[in-house]
């Protein structure tokens, strides 16, 4: 853990101590986090605060006096907390939270289109006697439609200082930096505004006549757009064609990056195969350090895209209109229009799903979806269904114009994604029940992204991925190698090809072993040792399934593999000589893979973003109960149906 | 003037915000006055979404997603 806000006295990544620390508190939209971005540069530094599913962000700005940290504080209305995650806030705020000491002074961030409302939270943060300064954002957009504000005399209104800050511009951040040197010159509010909430509204009122405050007229455009995109009928359409197109362009355009990519890491691996050797650094190398956390990078186009594509839907607008659209039907599952996102997310992958989830509001919400998310299809279970699929339904298969190979995979997709429903509906039913923080969702008026924003936002989930490959998965990935590569049979293999030689040790491997060890618990289901080994293999990730068989199989085989695998036979037991890969066998591979949580990655990012190894360890226990037992249902049904 | 519930008030329509029913959850009311929702101010019924799923409303000068169940906790007078 890296945590600044954390047990660790000295955090090797987090803000220094003994600096002077300011918080900036601000809604949602408020653009607080293009201030933070703007004062603190790319050194901003993420975790989570202790025990609780908030991301924390905070950074050093460079001041012309020297450094300050600055905390983004996340994004509220209200400084009243209603769950665990927004008391951290409050607790952050009064420095009760452990290792977080109280922040020397407040900055305000206020978007001059709705002061009406973020008023009430300056208000707030008024009242806890601390040096305030308040930041004016979207000044041109007000001005723009019509608004009218007079920042003097709403400093003068305020009792403290005011700031207008134009963040595309940068206009007003070199002001601000230089406030920051000197909070001690901040002003008290002089007379706090009142906690009584009719009073507090009578406050607003008096302040935003004083300001000469008018406010601006609703963005004409926005309304006009939202006519169409928030319509009963034509929003529904433009969605799925918008849904269409997202997953188009992650597909299509990540594919050929992501099979350049494939080639340069075998490319590599054959590199180093020819000027190191088949020995053992040589093996190491291509096999786990290329081939594991190779099987992660190759994801990399996709999940990048896909963050891209989401920060510039977000930064648009168009995700709370998504979220508006999808609240009914996510209401059916429990959750709310914001999980819609992480669903969507891990369509492509489960991992970036989760970290989707941040912005959700509510943290049992946040829990179900993160628990519901691997059940989507995801994008590494694409290869073994292809395989699989492959030996259940011979291709060019026909009924009708539906082809029969097609029409499989859009059944275990349904399945994924009904499943994945259910889930979080029976989660939200049971340990996940209740949850008093209401959903609610501002539509900000339609805006042009910053490329620079869009391009930060999406930079940091990639990195935080790339991170997790080169740790956890690198970690499993030599793990796994290892025992797929030991004990080396040197002598045994002595005169017989690579091809059977690798076959060979691999049999006899300690992950064999253990394919042997755990037959029996997988007989029921119908999977001989060789495909528990594939199971073993695809600990780490699904797709590594494929290429454990493919290796298996190769010594059968060398020239076609996969012709190998169709035919193979029993090789010992009560059912020795039938077929392997049955149809009931094939179904309840599929069903196993549609449910179980093969994939250390996905653990990894749950106990990360929920900040405990409880629910990550849940999702294991429950994804694989359910996944024993369905493929288990399955071969059986089609045992029953197949003869 | 009679009074009616937010959540029953048609699309489209501008009403007054008289209260926020005092049955609710303290933290509950004191959150959705913060959204805005305080007596005395006005809220547009901007759109809603088809089969009782949230609405939009205008108030404080920004549009809010609101559901229906929470929108049911604002108290409003239409003109009769």
């Amino acid at each position: 853990m890296s945590a600044a806000c954390h047990d660790n006295p000295a955090p090797e990544r987090g803000v220094a101590t003994g600096l002077r620390r300011i918080a900036l508190i601000g809604s949602p939209n408020a653009g607080k986090t293009t201030i933070f971005n703007q004062l603190t540069g790319l050194r901003a530094h993420t975790a989570n605060y202790p025990g609780v599913t908030v991301t924390r962000s905070e950074g050093m700005a460079h001041t012309p006096a020297g450094r300050v940290a600055v905390e983004d504080v996340p994004g509220t209305y209200s400084l009243s907390a209603m769950s665990p995650d927004e008391q951290v806030v409050v607790d952050l705020l009064d420095g009760t939270l452990p290792g977080c000491p109280t922040p020397d002074a407040l900055v305000v961030v206020l978007d001059a289109t709705t002061l009406r409302r973020s008023l009430t939270l300056a208000a707030q943060a008024m009242a806890r006697h601390q040096p305030t300064l308040v930041a004016v954002t979207m000044l041109d957009e007000h001005a723009a439609r019509g608004g009218r504000l007079d920042l003097p005399a709403l400093a003068e209104a305020l009792g403290v200082g005011v700031v207008g800050v134009i963040p595309p511009s940068g206009e007003g951040i070199d002001e601000l930096r230089a406030r920051l040197d000197r909070p001690q010159d901040w002003a008290e509010p002089p007379f706090p505004p009142p906690a009584d909430s009719e009073e507090q509204t009578a406050w607003v009122r008096s302040v935003l006549a004083a300001a000469d405050y008018h406010a601006p007229r609703p963005d004409a455009a926005t309304r006009a757009v939202d006519d169409v995109l928030l319509h009963p009928l034509w929003g529904g359409v433009v969605f799925v064609a918008v849904m269409f197109a997202f997953f188009q362009t992650i597909f299509t355009v990540a594919a050929p990056v992501q099979d350049t990519l494939q080639r340069g890491l075998g490319w590599l691996a054959e590199q180093v195969a020819d000027h190191v050797g088949h020995g053992f650094v040589g093996a190491f190398l291509s096999e786990a350090v290329i081939g594991g956390v190779g099987s992660v990078l190759v994801f990399v186009p996709q999940v990048a895209l896909l963050f891209l594509l989401i920060a510039l839907l977000e930064g648009l607008g168009y995700m709370a209109r998504a979220a508006y659209l999808m609240d009914r039907i996510m209401a059916a599952t429990g959750l709310d229009g914001r999980a819609f996102v992480a669903m969507l997310s891990s369509f492509a992958c489960a991992v970036p799903g989760i970290m989707a989830t941040r912005t959700i509001g509510s943290s049992k919400t946040r829990i179900a979806t993160i628990l519901a998310a691997p059940l989507m299809p995801c994008s590494a279970r694409l290869p073994v269904y292809v395989l699989l699929v492959g030996l259940l339904v011979p291709s060019g298969t026909r009924w009708g114009p539906v082809q029969a190979q097609g029409l499989a995979m859009f059944a275990l997709y349904v399945l994924g994604g009904l499943s994945a429903m259910v889930s979080a509906r029976v989660l939200r039913s049971t340990v996940l029940r209740g949850e008093l923080v209401p959903f609610y969702l501002e539509m900000p008026p339609y805006r042009m992204p910053r490329l620079r924003s869009v391009l930060l936002s999406s930079w940091s989930s990639v990195r935080m991925f790339l991170r997790k490959a080169g740790t956890i998965i690198f970690g499993t990935a030599v793990v796994l190698w290892a025992l797929l590569a030991f004990p080396t049979r040197d002598a045994e293999t002595v005169g017989l090809d690579q091809a059977h030689a690798s076959a060979y040790v691999l049999e006899h491997s300690y992950a064999a072993q253990l394919g042997r060890a755990i037959e029996p618990v997988f007989e029921p289901l119908g999977f001989d040792w060789r495909i528990d080994l594939g199971l073993v293999g695809a600990v780490s990730a699904r797709e590594v399934f494929v290429s454990t068989l493919g290796q298996v199989w190769a010594a059968t085989d060398p020239e076609d593999p996969s012709a190998a695998l169709a035919e193979a036979t029993y090789l010992d037991g009560p059912r020795a000589g039938e077929p392997l890969f049955s149809a009931p066998t094939v179904v309840a591979l599929l069903v196993w893979f549609v449910y179980a949580l093969q994939c250390m990655s996905t653990v990894a990012v749950m106990r990360r973003e929920t900040g405990s190894w409880r629910w990550p360890a849940l999702a294991l226990t429950y994804l694989t109960l359910i996944a024993y037992a369905a493929a288990w249902l399955a071969r059986l049904i089609t045992l029953a149906v197949t003869t | 003037m009679a009074m009616t519930r937010l959540a029953d008030v048609r699309s489209g329509a501008v009403v007054r915000i008289e209260a926020i029913d005092p049955e609710v959850a303290p933290l509950l009311r004191l959150r959705l006055t913060h959204l805005g929702f305080r007596p005395g101010e006005q809220v547009a019924v901007v759109r809603r979404a088809p089969f009782s799923g949230p609405a939009v409303y205008r108030i404080c000068d920004y549009d809010l997603c609101l559901r229906q169940e929470h929108a049911a906790h604002v108290i409003v007078g239409v003109e009769q």
